[in-house]
């Protein structure tokens, strides 16, 4: 938080003034997403046309990029929970400014999380069936079920904070297109801020952020069960829950460091997300990657040292053999010398822990590779009497293509919302400013 | 639509094909002239019969069917024809041990076996009123004294005239009932009856039974003169079973008829509560909505 305090009025125009500037950058920075999608959207049309084939995908290598990505988005979702409700139940107020941009990386990821599993469907016109035809005992139902259950949340909570935020647009974005102004209208649900009004919106928010906590940890226990309940090397694992956890909340703190960098500087935020909130949130990053670093000695260390026969092949292929350079290049770069580095103050100002997150988010996208591959490539019966593509994955352009799609259609969603809607909480920050001032005034009385 | 078409085109030129398949002879094969002036040397007695249909059901049986019909797994010549029939034992014997396309080559084994089975593969379409069966009963006995787990079976022929004779040099094959199909137990030694038409088992020790260890011992005869015929009586011999994991009704592995009821608990329990929640904010927002509109007017 700023030393200093700002009115009401300053706050709102402060707040409201990029989203009066379309700006030219902006417009392109949406065409390309919007070619990137289409180039996906084609390849994806050929996929669904020829078939999974495609893809590099085969017998033993059942499951590729995209349930690897699917993991790094449901992990990446998690960050929603962790900013507006473990931080806020926690009173630290520090976080108000950032709490939407983070339920915004949490809507966009989970619905990317959703959209890429049907992605992975040789016939994704089956979809019903697991609603229709689900086993209630498949971790896969039950993984169906809590990512639309966090998907719905995600939704509540970022626009519960937001209606009294859409009011104030409607009321001052009087110069704003047609469509946009009508928008502000129906999402304003013509909040008066009354009295009532008010009490039934904190109560409904309390009610969420308590709620989305416990349906957080299990979407991504869950997701984690549809490996660890197999017997597999390298999955079979008792602390997979507690590990994807740990590990989710890495990811989800450096896509909310870049994030806060790239609304900072483009929309010139500095006095409200501020350096301090970047040490802070670098303080954030490196509390969870000490306990995402605490869960992977304990997975590695531990069968590394009992080395039994499969689970010992698949830990030379990781630590010595062909995934060596890529696994230890993703735990130094992507979660050791950033631990390292964000101990030191200087490396907690905007610009550096930027790039550390940037190396932390591409270091988690590329551990989720690690963990959903490699383990593929030791069944408990050897590999014998297949083709030679059936020994190894490498993703196809197809799947690239497409993979790089998702990502495009994230943060297209991130950007077309932060253009009608603040990235800053309006009244939430001017509610910390009026607090902070109200106590400063009653310590010099 | 197009899919459907498709598919079912396939299907059906599938079928056509297979049948055509099916309903096709086989191409003539005839053994050579000197093969098929060779002499059976085995006499078709009961000895040799017997011998001949152990090896048929070893051997022979899974193609060519229990009846020699060529109904068993893959498509096998049927070897009730006049036209197998006409062939000499020589021709026969010649072909078993050439063997052709998925009929074996049988050149490993002793020839007086090969010989025999012929023999019984003859008798297998011999008309039925020229060696009519005879009838027999199978009665068991069962030794209930502590610890002595003895099972007398008894077999006596049923005459014409309604009279019960004992049979000697019968030979009993004894069983435990499981879940498929039977058992073979006490198989160390062929079990003969005496001149009481008696033979006496000890049935063993460790055979697991249902919750209450009971078992069903049956014992029968398959013998070339006689009908099949088999009894069975129930003893509590057996270990209990525990109550089974894999067996109960409800289990993690079954469809949605048979959940755990602890997961069908969790998982509704936690969708109940959670969705409740979700569905009271709903109504929350839509209460502040109704508020204002309210105001509004």
């Amino acid at each position: 938080m700023t030393t200093e305090t700002k009115k009401f009025e300053q706050i709102r125009e402060d707040l409201i003034r990029p989203l009066h500037k379309n700006t030219f950058g902006n417009q392109v920075w949406i065409r390309v997403l919007i070619i990137m999608i289409l180039l996906a959207a084609f390849a994806y049309g050929h996929q669904l046309m020829t078939g999974l084939g495609l893809t590099a995908m085969r017998d033993y290598s059942s499951w590729g990029l995209y349930i690897a990505s699917f993991v790094f988005w449901v992990a990446v979702s998690l960050i929603g929970s962790l900013i507006s409700a473990v931080l806020k139940l926690l009173d630290q107020k520090w976080s108000t400014p950032l709490t939407r941009i983070s339920e915004l990386i949490a809507l966009a990821a989970i619905a990317m999380a959703g959209a890429t599993i049907v992605i992975d469907m040789g016939r994704p016109d089956r979809v019903l069936n697991i609603v229709l035809n689900g086993r209630l005992s498949s971790p896969i139902v039950w993984d169906f079920f809590v990512v639309n259950t966090y998907l719905v949340i995600s939704l509540i909570l970022l626009y519960l904070p937001l209606i009294p935020d859409i009011a104030i647009l409607r009321d001052r974005m009087t110069d704003a297109p047609k469509w946009q102004r009508k928008l502000y209208e129906v999402l304003a649900l013509n909040w008066q801020g009354t009295k009532e009004q008010w009490a039934l919106l904190k109560k409904s928010m309390k009610i969420m952020i308590i709620l989305i906590l416990p349906v957080a940890f299990s979407i991504h226990t869950v997701t984690s069960w549809l490996f660890a309940v197999n017997s597999r090397a390298g999955w079979h694992s008792t602390i997979f829950g507690p590990y994807f956890v740990a590990g989710a909340f890495v990811a989800g703190s450096a896509a909310v460091l870049i994030a806060m960098y790239v609304f900072r500087t483009r929309q010139k935020l500095q006095d409200y997300i501020t350096d301090d909130h970047f040490n802070k949130m670098g303080k954030l990053l490196f509390l969870t990657a000490m306990v995402y670093l605490y869960f992977n000695i304990n997975e590695y260390l531990v069968p590394g040292y009992a080395w039994s026969r499969l689970e010992g092949a698949h830990l030379h292929e990781l630590f010595f053999g062909q995934e060596a350079p890529s696994f230890w290049m993703t735990q130094i770069f992507g979660l050791v010398l950033p631990i390292i580095l964000l101990l030191f103050r200087p490396m907690r100002k905007p610009l550096p822990v930027f790039v550390i997150a940037i190396f932390v988010l591409i270091g988690a996208w590329a551990k989720r590779v690690l963990i959903v591959i490699p383990t593929q490539f030791h069944p408990q019966f050897p590999i014998q009497n297949v083709p030679e593509s059936f020994h190894h994955y490498v993703p196809t352009y197809t799947e690239l293509t497409i993979t790089l799609g998702t990502f495009a259609i994230a943060i297209l969603i991130i950007t077309l919302l932060v253009r009608v809607f603040p990235v800053v909480p309006i009244w939430e920050v001017a509610e910390e400013h009026e607090n902070h001032e109200a106590t400063a005034t009653k310590n010099i009385k | 639509m197009n899919l459907i078409y498709k598919t079912g085109a396939t299907i059906f030129l599938f079928l056509c094909t297979s049948f055509l398949a099916v309903s096709q002879d086989f191409p003539p094969w005839d053994a050579p002239e000197s093969a098929s002036k060779v002499q059976n040397p085995v006499e078709s007695n009961k000895e040799s019969l017997e011998a001949g249909k152990a090896f048929y059901n070893a051997a022979c049986k899974a193609c060519h069917g229990e009846k020699g019909r060529g109904d068993g797994l893959i498509k096998a010549a049927n070897l009730t024809t006049e036209k197998f029939l006409l062939q000499t034992d020589g021709a026969i014997f010649w072909k078993m041990q050439t063997g052709r396309g998925q009929m074996l080559s049988f050149k490993a084994s002793p020839p007086e076996q090969i010989w025999s089975v012929i023999n019984y593969v003859r008798n297998l379409s011999a008309k039925k009123a020229i060696i009519a069966k005879r009838n027999a009963i199978v009665q068991l006995a069962i030794n209930k004294q502590s610890g002595s787990k003895e099972v007398t079976a008894k077999i006596l022929e049923l005459t014409s005239d309604k009279q019960q004779v004992p049979l000697e040099n019968i030979k009993v094959s004894f069983f435990a009932k499981r879940y498929f199909g039977n058992m073979a137990v006490a198989v160390d030694a062929p079990h003969s009856t005496d001149a009481n038409g008696e033979t006496t088992i000890t049935f063993p020790d460790g055979i697991i039974g249902d919750e209450n260890g009971a078992l069903t011992i049956v014992a029968s005869i398959d013998d070339m003169d006689f009908n099949p015929a088999e009894t069975s009586e129930q003893v509590s011999w057996g270990l209990e079973n525990p109550k089974n994991y894999w067996t109960e009704r409800r289990s993690l592995w079954k469809n949605n008829d048979y959940v755990p009821i602890w997961l069908l608990i969790t998982f509704a329990g936690g969708a109940i509560t959670v969705w409740s929640f979700i569905i009271y904010v709903m109504f929350q927002i839509m209460k502040i909505k109704l508020i204002g509109d309210k105001l509004k007017k």
